[in-house]
């Protein structure tokens, strides 16, 4: 049970807050945008691993580590990439194991990125802007195909 | 907003009905918005973090368990997004000759003077930056618009509900503590001016 004071103070943190720190309008955008970015019936391959939170302190003290690797799984398939940084832009090497042939495709908030895909399941591709994103990819089954997208991670 | 209103949005944002999505936004990106600021992540990570928050909401709109829940989920994704960024900021911000540690050491948050109005609006903004930094996550969470339910304040900063109440009331005490002095300003700033000089 609260008291007035406490509330009466809350309230005006409230107000404050929404005065000095307010939501940017370009996120509220982003949100309300996000919707697009749906793909029912596609299997989400989660992530597995993240390079960037090994606790291997001593790769940090050597110098800088530019190549971040992520790992997703979704059943028997994997997505293997790596991240490399350019300034605000980020290179993109991967591979889909087994390997998918049918379009793979980089996605960010502010589009997509088709990308062409070896018969190892290895593609590449550069300027992919910093944040959200996400492999989309089709991977040939009997009778057909799934679409299979990775968890969302910011880059 | 009611729990059953959420799941509502959520089971017509999942049967395709575009108008559920908006309302569904419009009653968490508050909560989202200050969930991350809680956790001090910079501009341009808490963009990342809101933004990915959303997308791993729409990438799981068909799975979500219980959608009378989505507001905690998506606290809970906050959270971990804001932890996620945080934790390899941290590791970036390391240098070879300093030892940082890395969770303790806390991002300032800019305050533009120029939003500041009143006299009163600084001494809040100084104040707060002096309580512990669960007290300042809590505060900021609380402070969302609109206000975040405890089941949702919970999640978002992994803290059990029964001691939300109990440690809103104490860090609203303290803050209201370190407000007293602020009448004695002019002897505050004296002294400060002396520790120049004394230099």
């Amino acid at each position: 049970m609260s008291n007035a004071a406490d509330d009466s103070l809350m309230a005006e943190l409230s107000t404050l807050t929404g005065r000095t720190d307010p939501l940017p309008a370009s996120l509220r955008s982003a949100a309300l945008g996000a919707i697009a970015f749906r793909t029912p019936g596609a299997h989400v391959a989660d992530l597995t691993h993240d390079s960037a939170l090994d606790d291997s302190r001593g790769s940090v003290r050597s110098g800088a580590a530019t190549q971040r690797l992520l790992a997703f799984e979704a059943g028997d398939l994997s997505i293997e990439v790596e991240v490399e940084r350019s300034g605000t832009a980020r290179r993109i090497v991967g591979q889909v194991v087994p390997p998918a042939r049918l379009g793979v495709v980089i996605r960010h908030p502010r589009g997509e990125i088709p990308v062409a895909v070896d018969e190892l399941g290895r593609f590449a591709v550069g300027g992919v802007p910093a944040g959200p994103v996400s492999v989309r990819c089709e991977v040939p089954r009997p009778g057909g195909a799934d679409e299979v997208v990775t968890a969302w991670v910011p880059i | 907003m009611a729990p059953d209103l959420a799941g509502d949005l959520v089971r017509r944002a999942r049967a395709g009905d575009t108008t559920a999505w908006p309302d569904l936004v419009e009653r968490y990106t508050g909560m989202v918005w200050a969930i991350v600021r809680g956790y001090r992540l910079a501009d341009g990570d808490a963009a990342d973090a809101v933004q990915t928050t959303w997308l791993r909401l729409v990438e799981h709109l068909d799975r979500i368990m219980e959608p009378d829940r989505v507001g905690t989920w998506l606290a809970t994704t906050a959270r971990n997004e804001a932890l996620r960024l945080r934790r390899i900021a941290g590791r970036h911000v390391l240098v070879e000759d300093v030892d940082i540690d890395v969770m303790g050491t806390p991002v300032p948050v800019e305050i533009d003077s120029a939003l500041l109005r009143e006299e009163r609006d600084t001494a809040v903004a100084r104040a707060l930056t002096g309580l512990s930094e669960r007290c300042q996550a809590l505060l900021r969470v609380l402070s969302a618009d609109p206000p975040p339910s405890y089941d949702e304040v919970s999640a978002a900063l992994a803290m059990p509900v029964g001691s939300i109440g109990p440690t809103r009331a104490r860090c609203l005490g303290k803050l209201r503590e370190a407000l007293a002095p602020a009448g004695a300003a002019g002897l505050f700033e004296e002294k400060e001016l002396g520790d120049v000089e004394r230099r």
